[in-house]
């Protein structure tokens, strides 16, 4: 039975298909990433992001990552433009989509604060077009012969729609916890912000908007992929993907994320689809194909590998105790997107042992307001700071510094509680995957801070 | 025929939400902007734009005869406004930054070997003069100095005898007058266009695409100044960051001893935003303020602001004078001020802020 089930899903998976909708989905991505570049140079992030910040915040095993030296991110973007003009145009687009994830995963990982879910999103779908036949028709390879083909196997299709499914799917699970269920946050804080809102502005003031809305934007997460890849309700599915992701779009600063979702919901529909829109006469023949062979050996596990990894790196975050949207470990890299509304305010003590001497270290020592404010919430990011001003320490003279956090943190409004403990010498800390005891669980009533004020006037205090 | 039936319900159903939505009201968070911009701002400008004016007016008469009484109600003027000057500080928002008003007005710290240069030269001493020197050769700082030292190298024993130089006397009026324009300016550019600009949030030529940027402008203007009190103001004399070594060259407005009250005055502005001009809890259904919008959600933040906002405001009004002194002998009054003026920091940067749903240090970036 088993194998029966084996033969048949490995039929489907080699059965041909209309290349029409992946070539519309490669030609859609194309243009939305050449936008997402002209976004860097019109809102002028290329200089925020990479040239403002004198200091970085890097991910584990990445410290080596930096913006090249001036003008370097510029001509970075503008290769990424160019990669994503040959992309839409089907130009060599496997090379082309290759380098242009490489540049953003680049440009991405120059800083944490920068990390955006559909930034990733965008780098695992560049990564996937190198693999999948995007370009067997509507390019210009097709045209000049080297890639054209009437159809394609519908494994490379499944792939690309199971990478979108998992944005949904993952986002909807992320939303099953109480504060989003219960309490409608951040929904409620963030909709009552917004009662100028055309059309629905008024309602939002309603107590029972909000929760109705985190609802409904649950139960659309975990189920619109089914919605879509069903027949009968695909085109009621794909107004309400529109619709959703044209409101949160306006409500929110989301950038690209909601066109790339709309765009790449088209992934679920009939193969075919683009047809529709196109004249007869661009449109090739079809042509009987028998089933397509499997991929390479290599390519097949290095692809099961992907599939894996894309369902246990959203699921890591329940290894690790405590509140996820508290402590934050396994949260990046795993399609936890607009779950909540925390502030935090974080500053660093630090006291050399042989002299006493203490000093009281803001971010803005080191950092933009904007790096500052994200990492104020962000456990790894503050251990981060706090080596940062070890070094500093280091290389001022100070002997043998220790670091310690005064980080306090809002969820959702509620009272704020201590996020660090506060005793740890976080110079002394190594930063790892492994769940942190120094991050404090969630509701530690913040009291004074060992440091505080005892050592720092303890010496010399008058009355 | 059976879809059709209900999408036509549905489009019904957001349509009469829609209508709706034209006559019922925008909640409190508009009212909020339009009571901060008419209540709170306009008259703190306009009231700034007086005291300086009346300033100004009141040393071009005392000045050629200046006696010791003469002078300690210049002072006092000059106390006055920039109490004045600190309250606004509260909301940081428009032309004080983008027309770059603030460095014209206030620019700290004070260039004294070149105001000194320029009163013991031979340039004409001037409105003109003035107009061409950098942001530390004039404003308030620079009018404090001349109003409240003796000056470095001036070989007066006090700002009386200093300022029985004519050409030091120039120097102040031409200082005075610049802010007593630059003041009023600010107050026009407001009550001239941008308070309605201010106040109405998506409408054609409006200050804030929406209102949430509206809010998010106000608080984070809010969190800049208690950021600065806690940080600048106090934190950085107090050697916070500099391995607990005192630094009282940092002490702000230090020939009048006003930085205390400086503080002061900063909380001051913070409270009438809070609660509106008079700084206490208005009435059940008055005019909105900050604290009625927290109060929609987390009215406990509202008191809990109010709490930290007194308890900072009473802990620096009790730091023994002056401030210098006590910074450098690190009372432990002063440092109680510290320690409030940084709750007051945190309780802006977390609780209100997240209560507000306020995007901090505002800006355009992207985010999901």
């Amino acid at each position: 039975m088993e194998t029966d089930r084996a033969a048949k899903l490995r039929r489907a998976a080699l059965r041909p298909i209309d290349p029409a909708s992946l070539a519309a989905a490669r030609i859609l991505l194309g243009l939305l990433l050449l936008v997402l570049v002209i976004r860097f140079f019109v809102h002028g992030w290329i200089d925020e992001y990479f040239y403002a910040p004198t200091h970085f915040f890097h991910y584990l095993g990445l410290a080596w990552v930096e913006p090249w030296p001036y003008p370097g991110m510029y001509v970075h973007f503008a290769a990424m433009a160019a990669c994503a003009v040959c992309i839409t145009l089907g130009f060599h687009h496997r090379l082309a989509a290759a380098a242009f994830g490489l540049l953003l995963a680049y440009a991405h990982a120059c800083d944490v604060t920068n990390y955006l879910n559909h930034y990733y999103l965008l780098v695992l779908l560049c990564g996937l077009l190198v693999v999948v036949p995007a370009s067997a028709t509507w390019s210009i390879d097709a045209r000049r012969g080297r890639t054209a083909a009437a159809t394609i196997p519908a494994w490379t299709l499944w792939l690309l729609r199971f990478q979108v499914g998992c944005v949904y799917f993952f986002g909807g699970v992320a939303k099953l916890e109480p504060s989003w269920l219960v309490d409608g946050q951040p929904l409620t804080t963030w909709l009552g912000a917004r009662p100028d809102f055309p059309l629905l502005g008024g309602l939002f003031a309603h107590p029972d908007v909000a929760l109705v809305a985190s609802w409904l934007a649950a139960a659309f997460d975990l189920t619109i992929v089914g919605w879509l890849s069903w027949r009968r309700t695909r085109a009621a599915a794909y107004a309400a993907v529109i619709g959703f992701h044209v409101v949160t779009g306006m409500l929110f600063h989301l950038g690209m994320f909601p066109w790339v979702m709309v765009a790449m919901a088209t992934l679920f529909f009939d193969p075919s689809w683009p047809r529709r829109l196109v004249p007869a006469r661009a449109r090739p023949a079809p042509s009987p194909s028998t089933a397509h062979r499997p991929p390479p050996r290599a390519l097949a596990i290095a692809l099961a590998l992907h599939v894996a990894l894309q369902v246990l790196i959203p699921l890591r975050s329940h290894l690790y105790p405590g509140d996820l949207l508290w402590t934050e470990q396994g949260f990046r890299f795993a399609w936890k997107v607009m779950l909540m509304e925390k502030s935090g305010n974080c500053e660093l003590r630090a006291l050399e042992p042989s002299t006493g001497r203490t000093w009281v270290i803001p971010p803005s020592r080191y950092y933009t307001p904007y790096q500052a404010s994200m990492m104020a919430t962000q456990p790894d990011l503050i251990l981060q700071f706090a080596h940062e001003a070890a070094a500093d320490l280091r290389r001022q003279g100070v002997r043998a510094p220790e670091v310690h956090a005064d980080c306090v943190v809002s969820l959702h409004g509620a009272p704020r509680a201590r996020l660090i403990d506060p005793s740890v010498d976080l110079a002394a800390v190594e930063d790892g995957l492994t769940p942190q005891p120094w991050i404090y669980p969630r509701g530690h009533v913040p009291g004074s801070h060992p440091l505080d004020n005892a050592r720092l006037f303890g010496r010399t205090a008058t009355k | 025929m059976r879809h059709a039936a209900t999408t036509a319900a549905l489009l019904a159903a957001v349509t009469a939400a829609a209508c709706g939505s034209n006559t019922i009201d925008y909640g409190p968070r508009r009212a909020a902007l339009a009571a901060i911009g008419d209540q709170v701002i306009v008259p703190g400008y306009v009231e700034l734009a007086r005291v300086t004016g009346e300033l100004a007016v009141a040393a071009r008469a005392d000045l050629p005869a200046l006696d010791a009484a003469r002078l300690a109600a210049l002072q006092d003027r000059w106390r006055a406004v920039r109490a004045a000057w600190l309250r606004t500080q509260a909301h940081r928002i428009g032309p004080v930054r983008d027309d770059l008003f603030e460095s014209r007005i206030a620019q700290w710290p004070v260039d004294q070997l070149d105001v000194e240069a320029l009163v013991a030269g031979t340039a004409t001493v001037d409105r003109a003069l003035i107009d061409t020197q950098g942001a530390n050769r004039k404003g308030l700082a620079v009018a404090e100095y001349l109003l409240f030292s003796a000056g470095t190298g001036t070989g007066a024993a006090d700002p009386l005898a200093a300022l029985a130089d004519p050409r030091r006397r120039a120097y102040l009026q031409a200082v005075l007058d610049a802010i007593a324009d630059e003041t009023t300016a600010l107050a026009a550019a407001w009550t001239g266009g941008y308070a309605a600009r201010f106040a109405n949030p998506g409408e054609p030529d409006a200050a804030f695409a929406t209102v949430k940027e509206g809010i998010d402008a106000v608080v984070n203007a809010n969190v800049f100044l208690a950021e600065n009190v806690a940080d600048t103001k106090l934190g950085a004399p107090l050697g916070a960051m500099t391995g607990g070594i005192p630094q009282i060259e940092l002490v702000e407005s230090p020939w009048s001893d006003h930085g205390a009250d400086d503080v002061a005055a900063a909380y001051d502005g913070l409270r009438a935003i809070l609660d509106g001009p008079d700084g206490a809890p208005g009435p059940e259904g008055g005019d909105p303020f900050l604290a009625a919008l927290l109060e929609v959600s987390h009215p406990e933040i509202a008191d809990q602001l109010r709490a930290d906002l007194t308890g900072a405001r009473d802990a620096v009004v009790a730091v023994s004078h002056p401030l210098i002194d006590a910074v450098a002998a690190k009372t432990a009054a002063v440092d109680a001020a510290w320690t409030t003026a940084r709750t007051v920091k945190a309780t802006y940067k977390t609780e209100v802020v997240a209560a507000l749903g306020v995007t901090l240090s505002f800006n355009d970036n992207d985010g999901d």
